[in-house]
């Protein structure tokens, strides 16, 4: 257990508890309502933001915040108003966000690309202040969840009879976009694009087999989060692999478990 | 005089995706309360396209829709809507009571919900589901159930809004000949104060006693009473050819309309050799 007395490890661990808490709400909200292409989208069109950030010399969380919730409103709007062409569309902004950030970070002086620390994150250097960024962000969406609950269970169920009942669908679809996008800025810096995505999709997956409710849900989806990010990152010290790669690995080989299970037992 | 449930004056509504092709074109319909109207028509008539209309879900490019002498955003309170392929979520994790207990929703917030409204609104959906003879089986999730029993908890879930006016798009679509029956004879025994307008493409929906019918074909026509003729369903589908199989099922119409579920178990004879 002398792994809990790594101050690094510690952080790692809080981090990815934390990033699960908003993972687990947010994705099961993302994959009832069909929008984990979307949500690929958004996270891949926030390195536009980061290499807008970057070239204009501006701060890089205010400035990727900004832009991403700029491109997820737009891909929302073009889902929702051209749902025959939305898949294309998202295809469209997701390649060239990324291609803009990658262009400006090149054309930007004396900075090196990291790709793979954007793609998986480095959770191991996780500071206080992300700690406290991503806790400030666990209370606005679990705020958030708590008082528009009727409204996003309503969409996530039937988003057209809700519209009909009155109910202003479009704001709630919008809300829910904007959390995804806020919970991919904040956490993507910690755990990396292909771990947010991974989150945001494996544990709700899992959890809508035998979830009683959205609410029940959204706590399984951030029980199996957890899960596979304690046994990700403990895999991770114990055999030197890179942690984010780890926790996706123990998550992907979980989510194949349970699908064979259930083809077995059918 | 009742003031009319619905009231469209020179509807005109086109697709802006499909190159301004128009599907409603000047379309005028007066509906009264208590009617029981079906709406029929051939595929892309408009028969979903007018009904979203009435619902506000569409605004139309021209003309006048006024539900309970208002607006139909402004109406919303009063509809209960029955949409086409309603329950595709097969895994949404909600049991019966929670999925009619969403009629009940009329703000996204979660304030105006207090205990006391969650036991009303429990009550009222446990009554909704027996009314659609799904009585005892709250807790059970949606996943277990089969089409016809879905489309029914959809039914229960419009009830859940206390509505003036039952509007239903394709409700039938996955139940037996037997549940059909039930399900139109279940609409025709709601309260006389209610309206219920039903667009459908089954014939055997003639067999539920309609005050009218409305032919939607870009335009809309008119009847009075359930007359389903052959000649009047061949003239609406588009063919008098009793050689084809489309009008030979036309011809057949009186025998589908004389069809009445088994009311007592049917015994198979054994056969002897």
């Amino acid at each position: 257990m002398d792994i809990l007395t790594l101050p690094f490890m510690q952080n790692a661990l809080a981090a990815s508890l934390l990033a699960s808490i908003a993972c687990g709400i947010v994705g099961t909200l993302v994959v009832l309502n069909r929008l984990v292409f979307l949500a690929g989208g958004v996270a891949h069109a926030a390195y536009g933001g980061v290499g807008l950030a970057f070239y204009c010399g501006l701060p890089v969380l205010p400035c990727t915040l900004g832009f991403t919730l700029g491109s997820s409103v737009l891909m929302s709007t073009i889902a929702r108003k051209y749902k025959e062409k939305a898949d294309t569309v998202i295809g469209v902004l997701w390649a060239a966000g990324m291609a803009f950030g990658i262009i400006l970070i090149d054309l930007t002086p004396g900075y090196n690309v990291d790709l793979m620390s954007f793609l998986f994150g480095s959770i191991l250097t996780v500071s206080s202040y992300d700690l406290w960024l991503m806790f400030g962000l666990d209370i606005f969406i679990l705020g958030a969840t708590i008082v528009a609950y009727p409204g996003l269970l309503s969409i996530s169920f039937d988003a057209e009879y809700a519209k009909s009942r009155g109910l202003p669908a479009s704001l709630l679809h919008t809300l829910l976009v904007c959390m995804a996008a806020l919970s991919i800025v904040m956490i993507i810096r910690v755990v990396g694009l292909i771990l947010v995505i991974a989150l945001l999709t494996i544990p709700p997956f899992i959890a809508e087999r035998r979830a009683r409710n959205l609410a029940g849900m959204m706590a399984a989806a951030i029980f199996w989060s957890m899960f596979f990010c304690i046994i990700g990152l403990g895999l991770a010290y114990w055999f030197n692999l890179t942690s984010g790669a780890s926790i996706i690995a123990v998550a992907s080989v979980t989510f194949f478990l349970m699908v064979g299970f259930e083809q077995l037992r059918k | 005089m009742n003031q009319p449930v619905i009231d469209i004056s020179g509807l005109t509504y086109a697709y802006p995706a499909s190159s301004g092709i128009t599907v409603l074109d000047n379309l005028n319909f007066t509906v009264k309360q208590g009617a029981y109207i079906a709406i029929l028509g051939p595929n892309g008539g408009g028969k979903t396209t007018l009904l979203k209309c009435i619902l506000g879900l569409l605004t139309p490019q021209a003309g006048n829709i006024n539900v309970f002498g208002r607006k139909p955003s402004e109406s919303v309170r009063y509809i209960g809507y029955v949409p086409q392929y309603a329950t595709t979520k097969d895994l949404f994790p909600a049991n019966l009571l929670d999925v009619v207990m969403m009629g009940a929703i009329t703000s996204p917030l979660l304030f105006p919900f207090s205990r006391n409204t969650r036991k009303r609104n429990e009550e009222k959906a446990a009554d909704a589901l027996q009314k659609v003879g799904l009585a005892g089986r709250e807790k059970e999730k949606l996943c277990n159930l089969s089409g016809g029993q879905r489309q029914r908890v959809i039914v229960a879930r419009a009830l859940m809004a206390d509505p003036k006016l039952l509007l239903l798009d394709e409700p039938t679509a996955n139940f037996d000949p037997s549940g059909k029956f039930c399900f139109y004879e279940f609409l025709a025994e709601l309260p006389d104060d209610i309206t219920t307008i039903v667009v459908s493409h089954d014939i055997s929906i003639a067999a539920s006693p309609f005050t009218g019918i409305a032919v939607v074909n870009k335009s809309l026509s008119y009847h009075e009473g359930n007359d389903f003729t052959p000649d009047f369903l061949a003239h609406l589908y588009g063919t008098h050819d009793s050689t084809c199989p489309m009008g030979a099922f036309m011809h057949n119409v009186p025998q589908i309309l004389s069809f009445k579920p088994f009311t007592e178990p049917v015994t198979i004879p054994d056969t002897e050799d």
